[in-house]
């Protein structure tokens, strides 16, 4: 139904040589020129955030604007990260994490495989409610949700935050691992097919190996989701020795609304890993929402 | 230009067979955590919008009035999806130009490409709290970056989030400065797209004009189409703007329909009446959702694609 | 009533939990153990949940300690939520929705009151002489004689100021007593001699520059901690007596509200208010002399001390009658706690000044009993140290004591109210339209809402 649209039959007279290499010169500068734009346009904030982490709290505040801490105050690095004990954060983030991307590798995988190479009655309906789904507001679903667990004896503990994940890993894991798997050609499944080989088999020995950038995206999606959710964590864990990163930047938010400088620095430790994480694998990454796929 | 396989009419059967079993098996846990985290849950806040429960106590049965109300009694309802809606039909387009022209810039032959994209992601990975927090204070008319910037440039300032006028359009920059994400996922789209198409351009003697137009915009459709539909289920679960930085204010001219939602149901515990605006949320996005995929359909192409 | 007595009707109580007790019996019998601990005594948890700040949390915590100390039996499961009032009320509706209420919590005073009314706090009238020591003002009431709770931490609106920024310019600091208190015209005298523009004309000076002003004499915040006090001092209120006519819109109350609009943008000597709520504390704005007097809560000295403000303190400027209000969470019991006896006496033992009393020498809170209030001795116990100045006795002690009022909270529905009157409120502080139009255009929405107020004993 859809063909694809050449540029056929425009012929567009071109200067040769010389005329072209000085336009193809001059695109080139303005490509820098809106990207380093651009980059200062999107840091400046950012900028702000850090020069705020290393300031004292006069300096913050000084009129004209100042953007050259002086002195440069890294204690409030140690300062912020002791006064709560964002180490034990730390630790009950990385639990969470780690059970949660698990569940959401296995089980989102198994789902978008079904949706998009096995044809199934109802497939397209039962998709359409799941993605229905994606559109239900969080606070819908609060109290019910809670009461579901209470019911069920997971308030106080992790459960609530994890199982979850192990139930289709979220819709819009599905959903992005559904685009991907069907820009994958079916000729490779048939071919399989014809082998003897059962879609679990397709799924792990041929969808797999080729979606490996693809499980990296969802990985950091649900990385920075889990990382930063707040009111999860604060509806179901029972107490402090729970806490998560994004919940003790927040109790720090609110009590220490005179350190601006301490709170800056929180805040700027809380990113840092995230920063990390997503510059060793971004390269994976954008290979991985490649939503185009493979190409023959 | 679909693959419909090659196989005889006896074999497909047999396959229909096979996929039909594996695709209910492989797609259990998805529907049994939708059927127990997600439809449970919104089967009872249903019977709850029925209600008018006030999380103490009994709640008795009130059929369809809080929905009643909603319509003819409640223009902070009105209010609430005007300003989602605004929200929402002008960041998104605009948050979705901004990326675009950022991933075709980077998908030219540029050096330090990585650290482009590193730098355009940055805004997405500050946690949310930290985010507020900075971009309230950048927003402050007397203290902030911006106006202080503007003042010392000479240029007229503005009060931004503390104005009915400007506060949604304050948001909208604060959301669009998140465009890393979309750019990320254009990025990818755009390195899909085969290069043996441009040669094609070029042979017909297209510049960038037409390649843009007769082949990175057709190839991208499914990308555009990915990232409108993020953008969109985004935007109208805002919340967090309202919750930390404006508190639906300036005379409720920020009041995002979630924020309604749970000043409803937390602040005045008026849970009967939250499930009921829950509820009508849902239909509404359902209905622009739903919008967004019939057009899909004609505008969206899929390589792969053998569903029709 | 003794805590550690077993209970009849005990739960959390499991084999388990007798047999290590008795294991840990016989160690502290084999002198291993901590604290000698009677055999097959019943150990009983006490869920407590609590917000506010680390230094609040840091202090309840050694609260609870000692308390476990004393009463080897109990065990306190302290939940703190480090949090704003929003995300705390959260919390404790999934709680009641769910039936998992802790048996003792902090809650919003409007809030405590309407879980009286409903049956979730516990009526605290049976034990009212536990509380008999409790000022007047610091307590809660659900109906006549139905005791709520009392005030967990007392707090109260203050006028903050850079006490050198005065006395550089010369200018006389916020009166300290009473009696003393700022007519409004004196107020916005002194706040326009402490404003001042670029080239460091004051707003006094003809020739003032209201488009580039370096330092504001004076900011407040929206809610109704600075305008309550201000319309009551007027003699005007939110609503009648009985708490069902609006009256926000009496020509006095108009006249506040209008006045404080005119600071802003007639007079130019504060920032808008609502701008201002997105800053940081107010001690950031003192010490950064971007502000010269805030109005705030009490509970700012805390942070002021930290940040090393040059602090002085004063009374609010009075149109009448010098008043302020007197503001505070409150604590109850859980009505469905099985362990009555336990929970009220941690709860007591929790409303005790002595037991509490860092929050107090810190700056944080303000005792919640009379004597702290009215015995040189003990008042002398919590304001003389470094973080109360000394005009505090009269500026914020005898002030508190003898000219506050309680909140507009004890009208019924409060928290519906407040969010439709804050939006509305909006308009003044931006300065979109003179404070008549709208606290007369949202006269019908309110009266609307108004069913009745909370009584006061």
């Amino acid at each position: 139904m859809t063909s694809l649209r050449t540029g056929g039959g425009i012929v567009v007279p071109l200067g040769r040589s010389g005329r072209h290499r000085v336009r193809r010169l001059a695109g080139r500068i303005s490509i820098y020129l809106l990207l380093i734009i651009g980059s200062v346009v999107t840091l400046l904030p950012f900028a702000w955030l850090i020069r705020s982490s290393l300031m004292g709290p006069a300096q913050i505040f000084s009129f004209p604007i100042e953007w050259i801490p002086d002195p440069v105050r890294w204690d409030n690095y140690p300062e912020a990260l002791t006064a709560v004990p964002f180490d034990r954060y730390f630790l009950n983030t990385m639990r969470i994490e780690v059970l949660v991307i698990l569940g959401t590798l296995i089980t989102s995988t198994m789902s978008a495989f079904a949706f998009a190479r096995l044809r199934w009655r109802g497939r397209n309906l039962v998709f359409g409610i799941l993605l229905s789904g994606l559109m239900l507001p969080y606070a819908a679903t609060l109290i019910p949700t809670f009461i579901l667990w209470q019911k069920l004896g997971g308030l106080g503990t992790i459960a609530p935050l994890v199982v979850p994940a192990w139930f289709g890993g979220g819709i819009f894991n599905i959903f992005l691992l559904r685009q991907f798997f069907m820009t994958i050609p079916r000729d490779l499944d048939e071919a399989a097919y014809l082998d003897g080989a059962t879609p679990f088999g397709v799924l792990v020995k041929i969808i797999l190996p080729l979606s490996k950038p693809a499980l990296i995206v969802v990985t950091i999606f649900t990385f920075i989701s889990v990382w930063n959710d707040f009111l999860g964590p604060l509806i179901y864990l029972g107490n402090e020795s729970q806490y998560t990163l994004a919940i003790g930047l927040r109790s720090f938010s609110s009590a220490y609304t005179a350190q601006w400088d301490q709170l800056m620095a929180a805040s700027t430790a809380v990113v840092l890993p995230i920063v990390v994480l997503f510059f060793l694998a971004q390269r994976y990454f954008v290979e991985g929402i490649t939503l185009t796929g493979i190409k023959g | 230009m679909r693959t419909q396989g090659i196989t005889t009419p006896r074999a497909r059967s047999g396959m229909e067979r096979m996929e039909q079993r594996w695709g209910l098996l492989l797609g259990l846990p998805a529907m049994l955590g939708f059927i127990i985290f997600t439809i449970g849950p919104m089967v009872a806040s249903g019977w709850i919008s029925l209600t008018d429960w006030n999380i103490y106590g009994d709640a008795s049965f009130v059929g369809l009035d809080n929905y009643r109300e909603m319509l003819t009694e409640d223009p902070l309802f009105f209010k609430s999806l005007w300003v989602t809606l605004y929200y929402t039909f002008a960041s998104v387009p605009l948050l979705l130009l901004v990326a675009f022209a950022a991933a075709l810039l980077l998908n030219a032959d540029v050096r330090g490409k990585a650290i482009f994209r590193t730098i355009f992601y940055l805004p997405v990975l500050v946690p949310l709290i930290a985010n507020t927090i900075l971009w309230t204070w950048l927003f402050n008319p007397d203290f902030g970056l911006f106006n202080t910037s503007l003042e010392q440039l000479g240029l007229p300032t503005s009060m931004w989030l503390y104005d009915e006028r400007t506060v949604i359009p304050s948001l909208i920059l604060m959301a669009v400065w998140g465009f890393g994400n979309a750019t990320v996922i254009f990025l990818a789209g755009l390195q899909g797209v085969p290069a043996h198409l441009y040669e094609a351009v070029e042979v017909d003697g297209g510049g960038l004009l037409d390649k843009l137009r007769h082949v990175t915009i057709p190839m991208m459709t499914p990308t555009i189409f990915f990232n409108l539909v993020l953008g969109m289920i985004g935007s109208f679960q805002a919340f967090a703007e309202a919750y930390a930085m404006t508190n639906g204010g300036p005379n409720n001219a920020s009041l995002f329909y979630v924020f309604y939602l749970y000043r409803t149901a937390f602040t005045e515990s008026r849970m009967g009446y939250a499930s009921a605006l829950s509820w009508v949320l849902f239909l509404v996005i359902l209905l622009f959702t739903v919008l967004i995929f019939r057009s899909a359909r004609s505008w969206v192409y899929y390589e792969g694609n053998n569903a029709s | 009533m003794r805590s550690d007595e077993p209970s009849t009707s005990t739960v959390r109580f499991s084999r388990r939990t007798a047999g290590m007790a008795s294991i840990a019996a016989s160690l502290a019998l084999a002198g291993l153990g901590r604290s000698p601990r009677p055999a097959g005594a019943q150990d009983v948890t006490i869920r407590y949940q609590h917000w506010g700040s680390l230094a609040e949390k840091d202090a309840i915590t050694a609260v609870c300690e000692a308390y476990m100390e004393a009463n080897p039996t109990i065990r306190i499961d302290q939940q703190h939520i480090a949090d704003t009032d929003d995300a705390y009320n959260t919390r404790l509706n999934t709680q009641v929705a769910a039936g998992e209420l802790p048996d003792v919590f902090q809650i919003n005073e409007a809030r405590a009151m309407e879980w009286s009314e409903q049956g979730i706090a516990l009526d605290l009238s049976p034990y009212a002489d536990q509380y008999a020591g409790v000022i007047p003002q610091a307590k809660f009431f659900s109906a006549p004689g139905k005791l709520v709770g009392p005030m967990t931490g007392v707090e109260t609106s203050l006028i903050f100021a850079n006490r050198d920024m005065f006395e550089q310019d010369g200018v006389a600091l916020p009166p300290t007593t009473a009696d003393t208190a700022w007519n409004w015209d004196q107020f916005v005298e002194t706040a326009k001699a402490m404003t001042k523009d670029r080239s460091g004309r004051t707003a006094a000076d003809p020739e003032f520059d209201p488009e580039s002003i370096q330092q504001y004499g004076i900011t407040f915040p929206t809610w109704w901690l600075s305008w309550y006090p201000l319309i009551r001092s007027a003699g005007a209120d939110l609503t009648d007596e009985a708490g069902m006519t609006y009256t926000l819109n009496s020509p006095e109350a108009i006249d506040v509200f209008q006045k404080m609009q005119d600071l802003v943008f007639v007079h130019h000597v504060a920032p808008t208010p609502t701008a201002s709520e997105g800053l940081p504390a107010s001690a950031q704005q003192l010490l950064t002399r971007r502000v010269a007097m805030t109005i705030d809560g009490q509970w700012s000295l805390l942070d002021m001390n930290e940040a090393e403000v040059p602090l002085a303190i004063g009374v609010l400027p009075s149109l009448g009658t010098p008043t302020t209000v007197i503001v505070g969470a409150t604590t109850v019991i859980n009505a469905q706690t099985q362990i009555v006896d336990q929970a009220l006496a941690f709860h007591t033992f929790l409303n005790k000044t002595d037991q509490i009393m860092s929050l107090m020498t810190s700056g944080l809170w303000m005792p919640n009993e009379t004597a702290y209030y009215t015995d040189d001795a003990l008042i002398a116990s919590w304001i003389d140290n470094d973080s109360h100045p000394p005009e505090y006795r009269t500026a914020a002690v005898d002030y508190v004591f003898n000219n506050s009022v309680p909140g507009p909270i004890t009208i019924k529905g409060f928290p519906a109210i407040q969010s439709r009157l804050n939006a509305a409120l909006d308009q003044v502080w931006d300065g979109s339209r003179p404070a008549a139009d709208v606290l007369n255009e949202i006269a019908p929405e309110i009266q609307g809402m108004l069913t009745g107020r909370y009584p006061s004993e």
